[in-house]
């Protein structure tokens, strides 16, 4: 583990299907050119994960981040509770996988009346391949 | 070189709290700065972004994988190409598809182009944060010369849309090299003006020398990439170290400079403008006149990439950008994380760089560390 000195990002991946979070650090070290994806699966009903922020001074924000995200959080992370892109936001935590983005949005805004909505799928299907 | 934080009371009547943003008129908008200022001297400053969030990584969960892609380029507005690279090239790997060596060169040439556009649109910015707003009138008119040859082979001015999953969309058009040529001996006559009225300039040099000083130390504790790495005399370039397309055939080296400061920083990526221009020149001396520029992909409706993750990057002007995917073997992708150099740069780092500098200088920092909000909301 000597080396890998850069830190690229920390990310989530919400397994809802097996009732884990995956965190991923992706690391990297300058001198030999080697990349290191670090996987560590954590528990979904109680989201808590050790905080790297006094190693490298940007895992605080992307711990920030996740925080509002994916609800993981990073105890003794500074400004963690912080919110960062959704102020004022009250609902779930809108990463995880089921925070359904159609069903918020058709609640919370209302189409122009005499608009036609196509099915993507279909649409495409139509346009693309006519044949099949 | 970093101000340590002091204890701020703002009854006492000392500090001021200022805002910087969010619609400041430059490249750099779409972001705030909360700044707490004593005099002209800033105590304090907070990032606030959100204003330009469309939560694209959650949009892509809901996507197919080719719906998905002519939404990626919209994520880096200056630099859409190294989205639709970084994308495409993840699915590529993910789902075992080789494209052929024509692609590959189109694809080399079309990133160096907008590294070249998107360095004309920041020394603009550049230039214009310390008043001297003709470099910028001059810069953008002549990426909007790069903008007509994005046109050319592309169709789309801004945004390309063009490396496609399995190669890219077209070849190049008749003649494309010789206007190509035209264009980049106007941006070389470019750079030498902008060298005598902007680098030569008693205000420029006394105004970003010595200002926002990065130390070595600074890079890999704040996670810094790019120019902002290599002007501290470290040399990584992602194009070097992990060479990907033709990069390894490709006569460059990586610029390096020795003391990180506004001035030397600026004239780093001046330095970068007519690399990219030579390897512009190189690209298309060496790509092949025929052959493949695509190979047939399976049929995009019913595209399933095998389960698997991924993590591609590519150099942009900023420095490392990637994409990181994660598939599990549906017609979706599972999560898409897009990793903008930006991010670690306009947050933690920024905050940290401001304290005890002047408010007129807030913006020079800013652009000189080459920051993007798009890609940090991604």
């Amino acid at each position: 583990m000597q080396g890998f000195t850069h830190l690229a990002f920390i990310t989530a991946v919400d397994y809802i299907e097996d009732s884990q979070f995956q965190i991923t650090y992706m690391l990297h070290n300058y001198e030999k050119h080697l990349d290191l994806g670090v996987r560590v699966l954590i528990d979904r009903d109680n989201p808590v994960m050790e905080s790297i922020h006094h190693l490298w001074e940007h895992a605080a924000t992307y711990q920030r981040e996740w925080k509002e995200m994916f609800g993981i959080d990073f105890p003794g992370s500074p400004r963690v509770d912080e919110p960062m892109i959704l102020e004022g936001w009250d609902g779930p935590p809108p990463y995880r996988r089921d925070f359904d983005t159609k069903k918020y949005s058709d609640e919370t805004y209302f189409p122009r009346p005499g608009r036609v909505n196509h099915d993507p799928r279909e649409y495409m299907k139509k346009k693309l391949y006519p044949e099949e | 070189m970093i101000k340590p934080k002091e204890k701020i009371d703002l009854k006492s009547g000392k500090y001021l709290k200022l805002w910087q943003g969010p619609n400041h008129p430059g490249i750099t908008g779409n972001m705030s700065m909360e700044l707490t200022v004593c005099g002209d001297e800033i105590v304090d400053c907070v990032t606030h972004v959100g204003y330009l969030h469309r939560g694209f990584e959650k949009l892509m969960e809901r996507r197919t994988y080719i719906q998905c892609f002519p939404i990626v380029c919209r994520i880096a507005v200056p630099e859409p190409d190294y989205n639709e690279y970084g994308f495409v090239a993840a699915a590529e790997e993910l789902a075992g598809i080789e494209i052929p060596e024509r692609a590959k060169w189109l694809r080399n040439l079309i990133l160096e182009m907008s590294r070249l556009a998107s360095f004309l649109m920041w020394i603009g910015g550049q230039a214009g944060a310390f008043g001297m707003g003709t470099v910028g009138q001059w810069a953008v008119a002549h990426r909007d010369f790069m903008l007509d040859l994005f046109e050319e082979l592309t169709g789309g001015r801004v945004y390309h849309m063009y490396i496609i999953p399995g190669g890219v969309r077209s070849p190049l058009p008749e003649g494309f090299e010789d206007r190509m040529e035209k264009v980049l001996q106007k941006v070389e006559r470019l750079l030498h003006d902008i060298e005598i009225v902007m680098f030569n300039s008693a205000v420029f040099k006394m105004r970003a020398k010595d200002l926002a000083i990065i130390t070595p130390d600074m890079v890999d504790r704040y996670g810094l990439v790019g120019p902002n790495a290599r002007s501290t005399g470290l040399k990584r370039d992602t194009r070097k170290d992990q060479p990907y397309l033709f990069y390894d055939q490709l006569d460059f080296d990586v610029i390096t400079d020795t003391k990180s400061d506004v001035y030397n920083r600026a004239y780093l990526r001046w330095r970068e403008m007519h690399q990219s221009i030579s390897l512009i020149r190189q690209i298309l001396k060496q790509m092949p006149d025929s052959g493949e520029f695509h190979v047939k992909v399976p049929n995009v409706l019913h595209w399933k990439i095998p389960a698997g993750e991924t993590y591609i990057k590519a150099e942009s002007t900023r420095g490392e950008y990637g994409y990181y995917l994660v598939s599990d073997g549906s017609a979706y992708p599972r999560r898409v994380y897009v990793r903008g150099p930006s991010y670690p740069t306009a947050i933690p780092f920024m905050e940290d760089l401001m304290r005890g500098v002047s408010i007129s200088d807030v913006a020079g920092i800013n652009v000189s560390l080459h920051t993007y909000p798009p890609e940090i909301e991604r």
